[in-house]
């Protein structure tokens, strides 16, 4: 599942997703927080890849809120501004991978590694 | 207290009140000594001059007891002497008949004592060896010796036949006797000013002359070898006048130092006292000092100070007031009984020859002038602390606003970062996918990717034109360089290369053929920019945002409306400030890195154009610029400056 308010990034890591061609599939897409949690509940994916910056409710305090229901979730963290401090509190939360945006091609790979099998 | 205060002064008055008495004394026993030893020596002469006296009359009754033949001889020898000797009274002739002493004759005849045929004494008795001198006790024994009631002494000379030869025949030859009354007691009493008495051989007083009593000085008179004693009183004339004048004279310099003493003490006293009190002021003040000190909080300051001030200075009510930027006071502070009657004492706070408020103070009571003084101090004491205390407080507000200015820089950072770090990955994202998979992209979606490569990068351009022009702002180096433009025509090409950044949004355009305005196209186009972009940013998908451009008397108004939630009126000031961002639920849904408003308002401002929000007829929000028409003094102040 992919939650970035920005559309041109849902887009993009969709194609992307969808280029790789390895089985992956993008289950469904949210613009912000209340959307990201109503899909992740209908949806319950494998995998969440998690803008962090967005207008109002941050990806990380989503994040946390769908850890406190589901500790196992699987969530990747992915932002275009990657500190020190947010890469330790993601991983206090218990997010499994925090990705920059510039390198948006490990997503795959990151996907696979976060999935379930993982 | 005040019993000790005098007792230095009853101390030196007791000693002084000592000295004075015991001058007084040796003056006064000075005095009487000497007045005793001149009495002794005056009585020593009055004995002297008694005895003289008696024997000079005995003598003259010897004379004519010598020369008395008959009465009539006798009263002729006799009369001169009466008259020449000071004190005899009588003389008289007295012969023997029948061994009894009869007066014959007297001179003067009418004396009463010694009257013819008075019976003296027994001639036996007669003294013939020695003149007889007789007494009172004589008197008491039959002879009437009074004359003129005064007492007097008789001496007597025996008339004999025999003057010499053994004493027998010399008695058998008596035949009579010249007697003397004589006022001894009066010629004593005429010389001396006392009590004098005269005390015979046998013990009987011959002469008492009653005078002043006093000191007894007893003499004893040799008279013939017979002793008499002769007793004067030296009379108690009380002080000397000098003893009067040291005692007076002691007495009121004694009252005059003690006086002088006193108000020397009390001077000195009254010194000390106010030593005292200043000293307690002085502790006052660096105590209430050094408690301003302890505190840059007005909050916990002036609670203290009151609190400490009334307890010093025993006051009822203490309340500080301060001076607003109109000049009205307004009470910053008060404690104690607001209902408490009495007068209100109020002490200027003063910064420098300023007043900046006002101490006041219910006593309750009069407060001295040292008190008052102190108060004063005081009173400067706290203005300089409320002083520092104000200014602490506005350095921390400073601070507080810097740091806030720093979160808001950091959060800016943070946003421009994301913003520029996700375009660029947008553009990178779908330029690799382009290149990588041409071929596996049908046309749709090439044109898909390539449109949002557009739209990436025109978001990228109007962000980093913000930061540029943000830059410049910061730097105080945002140029404008107005001149005569077709403001519609110059709009218009703005709006065009918007598109990418209006996105979902239809856009409404009402720009007449021709609209003169006296601008920079570089300002205009930025601010169009940044209107078109806010109003797309907070107004929802689909909306409509205008853009519309008429002249209105003397200037071009563009107007810029949205639908979106619009900006409460209590935020339209604040919305132009660098890094401020609206609180609303809509706003925080939206990006933004809080700068636009603060370009656009910049860039109207030096063009000249006043900037005006309200809310749009259907909702939303409107901005309303009206560019000048012509040149205005800014400009030209601009164009000189530069």
């Amino acid at each position: 599942m992919i939650v970035d308010d920005d559309e041109d990034m849902r887009f993009l890591l969709r194609a992307i997703i969808e280029r790789a061609n390895a089985g992956l599939q993008v289950a469904a897409e949210a613009g912000g927080a209340d959307e990201a949690l109503e899909q992740w509940r209908a949806v319950r994916p494998d995998v969440i890849v998690m803008d962090h910056r967005m207008p109002g409710t941050t990806g990380l305090q989503v994040a946390t809120q769908i850890l406190a229901e589901d500790a196992d979730q699987s969530i990747i963290l992915f932002s275009a501004y990657l500190d020190d401090d947010l890469i330790a509190t993601a991983d206090a939360v218990g997010i499994r991978a925090c990705i920059s945006k510039d390198r948006y091609d490990e997503i795959p790979d990151a996907l696979w590694r976060y999935g379930p099998a993982a | 207290m005040k019993m000790r205060r005098w007792l230095p002064a009853a101390g030196v008055g007791l000693l002084l009140t000592i000295g004075v008495v015991v001058a007084t004394a040796a003056v006064v026993l000075g005095a009487t000594t000497e007045r005793r030893d001149r009495y002794e020596h005056a009585a020593s002469i009055e004995a002297d001059r008694l005895i003289a006296t008696i024997e000079r009359h005995l003598v003259e009754m010897e004379r004519l007891a010598l020369t008395a033949d008959s009465p009539a001889s006798f009263r002729r020898a006799a009369a001169p002497r009466v008259s020449d000797l000071t004190g005899l009274r009588a003389v008289a002739l007295a012969r023997v008949e029948d061994d009894r002493l009869v007066v014959q004759t007297a001179v003067p005849s009418d004396a009463g004592l010694l009257s013819t045929g008075t019976d003296l004494r027994d001639a036996s008795t007669m003294d013939l060896v020695l003149a007889r001198v007789l007494t009172e006790a004589d008197a008491a024994a039959g002879a009437p010796y009074e004359i003129a009631d005064r007492a007097v002494i008789t001496v007597a000379a025996p008339v004999v036949d025999v003057v010499t030869g053994a004493e027998a025949d010399r008695r058998a030859s008596v035949r009579g006797a010249v007697v003397g009354a004589l006022d001894v007691g009066g010629l004593l009493a005429r010389r001396w000013d006392g009590d004098v008495s005269l005390i015979a051989p046998n013990g009987t007083p011959a002469i008492d002359e009653a005078g002043p009593e006093g000191d007894a000085l007893d003499r004893v008179v040799d008279l013939r070898g017979r002793s008499w004693r002769l007793r004067l009183d030296a009379p108690d004339v009380g002080w000397p006048t000098s003893a009067w004048v040291v005692l007076v004279v002691g007495v009121t310099l004694s009252a005059g130092l003690v006086a002088m003493f006193h108000r020397e003490l009390m001077r000195r006293r009254e010194a000390e006292a106010q030593a005292a009190n200043r000293s307690l002021q002085l502790e006052r003040i660096a105590d209430s000092g050094a408690r301003l000190q302890q505190s840059l909080d007005l909050g916990e300051l002036l609670p203290a100070f009151a609190v400490a001030l009334a307890t010093d200075f025993d006051l009822d009510a203490v309340s500080v007031s301060l001076l607003d930027g109109e000049g009205n006071l307004t009470e910053a502070f008060a404690s104690g009984e607001r209902s408490s009657s009495g007068a209100t004492v109020d002490l200027p706070l003063r910064r420098g020859w300023r007043a900046v408020g006002v101490l006041s103070v219910r006593p309750g009571r009069t407060l001295d002038p040292s008190e008052l003084t102190s108060l004063q101090a005081l009173a400067d004491l706290l203005a300089v602390a409320m002083s520092n205390a104000q200014l602490y407080e506005r350095e921390q507000l400073n601070a507080a606003r810097l740091r806030d200015l720093d979160a808001l820089k950091n959060a800016f950072l943070g946003t421009v970062s994301h913003e520029l770090r996700t375009s660029m990955t947008a553009i990178m994202g779908f330029g690799e996918l382009l290149s990588d998979a041409w071929d596996n992209l049908d046309d749709d979606r090439r044109r898909e990717m390539a449109a949002r490569i557009r739209r990436s990068a025109g978001s990228l351009r109007h962000l980093v034109d913000d930061l540029l022009d943000f830059a410049r702002l910061e730097q105080e180096r945002l140029r404008v360089n107005p001149r005569p433009i077709d403001l519609a025509n110059t709009v218009r090409s703005t709006v065009d290369g918007l598109t990418p950044l209006l996105g979902q949004h239809e856009l409404a355009l009402d720009l007449p053929d021709n609209v003169p305005a006296w601008a920079d196209p570089v300002a205009v186009e930025r601010i169009v920019a940044n209107l078109v972009s806010n109003a797309a940013k907070y107004s929802p998908a689909g909306s409509t945002v205008t853009v519309s451009l008429q002249p209105v008397h003397d200037v071009a108004r563009l107007v810029v409306a949205d639908q979106g939630p619009g900006i409460p009126p209590e935020e339209r000031r604040r919305i132009f400030a660098r890094f401020y961002r609206l609180e609303t639920p809509e706003s925080v849904r939206t990006r933004g890195a809080g700068i636009g408003l603060a370009i656009l308002h910049d860039f109207a401002e030096r063009s000249g154009a006043p900037v005006h929000v309200d809310d749009a007829p259907g909702g939303g929000a409107r901005f309303t610029v009206d560019f000048p028409t012509r040149p205005i003094e800014s400009h030209t102040d601009l164009a000189e400056a530069r």
